[in-house]
């Protein structure tokens, strides 16, 4: 049953791109997204407005509802995977994160204010706290990924993710304080790193995938992002000109080659290159890891591009910006009205008007905040997480076979609440 | 229609509607074809290659993937203790008649009631916890905060009120007003310390009040948690009589009695925490949200550090209708004031000056004998003479 072509082959180490190759030959295995704009947009919208209107504690039923989508539209030989997570476990994981935060705040911030700091103390404060939170986002991480696994089925099959929270955590914060003490050249490790702990202890039923890859061939692509990044700062910093500024040390900084002509030319140009070279690190990167997963006898393929990726983000951010755009015309043409003629009815004093005024536009901004806030709810689903999903897996091919005979039931785990560190965070993964 | 004889009742159920499908058992992924028929008040379905059969009764099968378009419908069994492996399994069937006919019978699995309800149950549940959490935020929050207040040690709101007196000095500076020094004439200080010392008297919570008078032409004053008083020197030269700035120092101290202060921050972190973490939404937002709910709340302390200011005056025999002369000039005057009034009052305690204050101020006021002796008064009037940079004084 199982192909005897592929049955025991041991893994092959080494990152070259032949030896991780997957098993040629056809599939008869395929990897399906169905899902549909306008629907989404239709969950997107009812999701947005009953946020808005419970002061966004609707958002655990939201996402939920928006992950029964996606999941039931994403289909592996045909029959689709399956969300069984609900809002309600989100909630709850909400509520213990809660109970558990909140007097932690309002106890460090009690300690704080017994021991004045000086402006050192505070610096040292506010890194321990950066270095405590760069953990206990990789330790959110990892336990949202498992609760989203611990809900997904296909054909009945509960998938799984393994292995221990503290120890994925250990190590993701590790290689990304490498990353940050490098200044992002490590990143590519990083990755890789954090992608074998996660993958090799992703599990579909009895069956795990294997993770296979090496930094060594997406360092040559990352740098090249990173020099980018690298040349602009430095060009920026050394051209920079704030002689004529009101703030700085007296006289203002001035770089040594402020003077000479087309460095900042070179510096923006350099920075623009930046979001571009990292949308086709990240497509090479994906494809390399697809190249480097294996799910038993299966391999993957992915053939994303980057120019793909980037078509979603460049569409996203042109409807945000036009939409903001007229947004913001409508908002201050009001606030302009408001000023000539509220002023004029408001009763008392110059000062008391002033007040008055004060309030009424800190409540409009307030009201443009939450305007933008559902804005970016309601689209965001439409233009990037089904526009993603739809590349993402319409470019992956499944190869060679797998005995669905052999693929068992695992095992079950108990229910219980989910992700309420991660949404206390605001840790997201691509937005699911 | 298939000629095997699955029930012998197949009449019972009307119609026998029949389809092809594929069911996964829930132990392994294979996927076997089955034909479906509805018979009775029961889903019946066998191996079209093998001899396996299957029946579950309708009311006890369950609908899953209720969010996905298309005509195919998937069906498992309702999970119990007692069936938990039928709950692994799946029956898929990809017929438009016979998932009509399956929805007419086992209306629970219609993809659009099931939808319905995830929806607005949700909704429901979600909207009568934010009406809660609004009904808290307007009327427990203020009552909580001040609770909270009264059992934190005046060492602390002693530190609080130091390092957000740091603050407001960086404030000044901030909005380029300059730093403004600190009046240390000897014996107008000297003058301010009594007064505060005789108030001081009728109040036994022991506060260590520390009065300083800024160097500014700002008609304000406020208090800081602790003890912490600031008087601006444009205060001073608005007031026409000595009553007129006991009456604002002894306000001042009431804030500090009562807890306006510490309570207030306490409230802006519970707020800021609590709609941050609620909303899962950024900062800006609860920010906004925090400012505007904090500004509406600065009446009442105003009301309560009048009445309490003006019973401390009492106690202490002093002449009490300050507040009143002090506040209808004040009012009468403002429109053509300098318009940086209370740049730092709006942040910290707003005093809105309206007749309702006025009329409350002068219904309590008591004769008694008056605040500073003329020596006194001059002295306080020209505390100003002699100035230094703040911290030094
Ligand atoms: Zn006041």
């Amino acid at each position: 049953m199982v192909d005897a072509t592929f049955e025991g082959v041991p893994p092959r180490m080494g990152g070259t791109d032949v030896a991780s190759a997957p098993p040629p030959g056809p599939s008869n295995h395929s990897v399906d997204y169905r899902g549909g704009a306008g629907q989404v947009f239709r969950i997107a919208l009812v999701n947005s407005l009953l946020s808005l209107v419970t002061l966004g504690i609707y958002r655990f039923w939201a996402r939920t509802r928006l992950r029964r989508y996606f999941w039931s539209h994403v289909e592996l030989d045909g029959d689709p995977i399956e969300y069984t997570g609900t809002g309600m476990q989100l909630f709850l994981g909400f509520l213990i994160v809660l109970a558990i935060l909140v007097p932690l705040l309002f106890g460090l911030e009690y300690v704080a204010t017994l021991f004045p700091q000086d402006a050192w103390e505070q610096a040292a404060i506010v890194l321990v706290q950066g270095i405590g939170l760069l953990f206990l986002v990789q330790y959110a991480v990892f336990r949202a990924r498992r609760y989203r696994l611990r809900h997904t089925r296909w054909r009945g099959i509960r998938c799984d993710q393994t292995g221990s929270g503290r120890r994925y955590a250990l190590r993701a914060f590790g290689y990304a304080l490498l990353t940050f003490v490098t200044l992002g050249l490590a990143y590519p490790l990083f990755r890789v790193k954090t992608q074998r702990f996660l993958m090799n202890n992703t599990r579909i039923g009895s069956q795990a995938f294997s993770f296979d890859g090496s930094a060594r061939p997406l360092f040559k692509k990352w740098l090249l992002v990173w020099a980018a990044l690298f040349v602009g700062i430095v060009l920026i910093a050394l051209s920079a000109d704030l002689s004529g500024a009101p703030f700085g040390p007296d006289g203002g900084y001035r770089g040594p080659l402020a003077a000479v002509p087309g460095v900042g030319f070179v510096a923006a140009i350099a920075l623009l290159a930046v979001p571009l070279l990292y949308a086709w690190y990240s497509a090479r990167e994906l494809r390399y890891f697809a190249q480097v997963t294996r799910f038993g006898s299966l391999g993957f393929a992915s053939g994303l591009k980057a120019r793909q990726v980037l078509i979603i983000y460049a569409i996203y951010y042109l409807v945000l910006a036009v939409v903001a755009g007229i947004a913001f015309l409508v908002f201050s043409g009001f606030v302009a009205g408001l000023q000539e003629g509220l002023m004029a009815s408001l009763g008392g004093t110059q000062e008391e008007q002033m007040m008055q005024f004060q309030g009424i536009v800190i409540l409009l901004g307030f009201v443009a905040l939450l305007f933008a806030a559902t804005l970016v709810s309601i689209i965001q689903p439409v233009l990037i997480m089904h526009p993603l999903a739809r590349r993402v897996i319409g470019t992956l091919s499944l190869k060679g076979q797998y005995d669905m005979d052999a693929l068992l039931q695992g095992a079950k785990t108990r229910e219980r609440p989910g992700e309420g560190l991660a949404d206390a965070l605001d840790v997201d993964v691509a937005g699911f | 229609m298939r000629s095997t004889s699955m029930s012998p009742d197949s009449s019972a159920g009307g119609d026998c509607v029949e389809a092809s499908g594929r069911f996964n058992d829930g132990q392994t992924a294979a996927s076997r074809r089955v034909s479906v028929a509805i018979v009775g008040q029961r889903l019946e379905f066998q191996e079209e290659q093998g001899s396996l059969r299957w029946a579950w009764p309708l009311d006890e099968l369950r609908r899953v993937g209720e969010e996905r378009r298309g005509d195919d419908l998937i069906l498992t069994y309702v999970e119990t203790p007692a069936k938990e492996q039928l709950a692994d399994a799946r029956l898929v069937i990809h017929d438009t008649a016979f998932r009509a006919a399956l929805l007419a019978a086992a209306p629970q699995l219609s993809g659009g009631r099931i939808r319905r309800r995830a929806i607005w149950r949700p909704a429901a549940l979600t909207l009568a916890v934010a009406a809660g959490l609004v009904a808290f935020v307007l009327f427990g929050l203020r009552p909580a905060a001040q609770a909270v207040a009264n059992v934190v040690p005046v060492s602390w709101e002693v530190a609080l009120g130091d390092s957000v007196y740091d603050q407001v000095l960086d404030y000044f500076s901030l909005f380029g007003m300059g730093q403004p020094e600190a009046c240390i004439a000897e014996p107008g200080r000297q003058a301010l310390e009594t007064l505060t010392a005789t108030l001081a008297e009728g109040d036994e919570t022991g506060y260590p009040y520390r009065v300083v008078v800024l160097d500014d032409e700002m008609v304000n004053a406020f208090a800081l948690p602790g003890g912490r008083i600031v008087l601006f020197r444009g205060l001073i030269d608005f007031s026409e009589r000595p009553e007129e700035v006991a009456a604002v120092l002894s306000h001042e101290m009431a804030h500090i009695i009562a807890q306006h202060g510490v309570a207030r921050i306490m409230e802006q972190f519970g707020l800021t925490i609590l709609l941050d973490f609620v909303t899962g939404g950024g900062g800006v937002i609860t920010g906004s949200a925090a400012v505007v709910l904090g500004l509406s709340y600065s009446r009442h302390d105003e009301r309560e550090a009048d009445s309490l200011g003006i019973e401390l005056l009492n106690r202490a025999g002093i002449q009490s209708d300050g507040l009143a002369t002090f506040f209808e000039r004040f009012s009468l005057e403002r429109g053509t004031d300098e318009g940086n009034l209370g740049e730092i009052g709006t942040i910290l305690s707003t005093h809105p000056a309206d007749w309702e204050r006025i009329e409350a101020g002068r219904a309590a006021a008591r004769d008694g004998r008056p605040a500073f002796t003329e020596d006194e008064w001059a002295a306080v009037q020209a505390i100003c003479d002699e100035t230094a940079p703040v911290g030094g004084e």
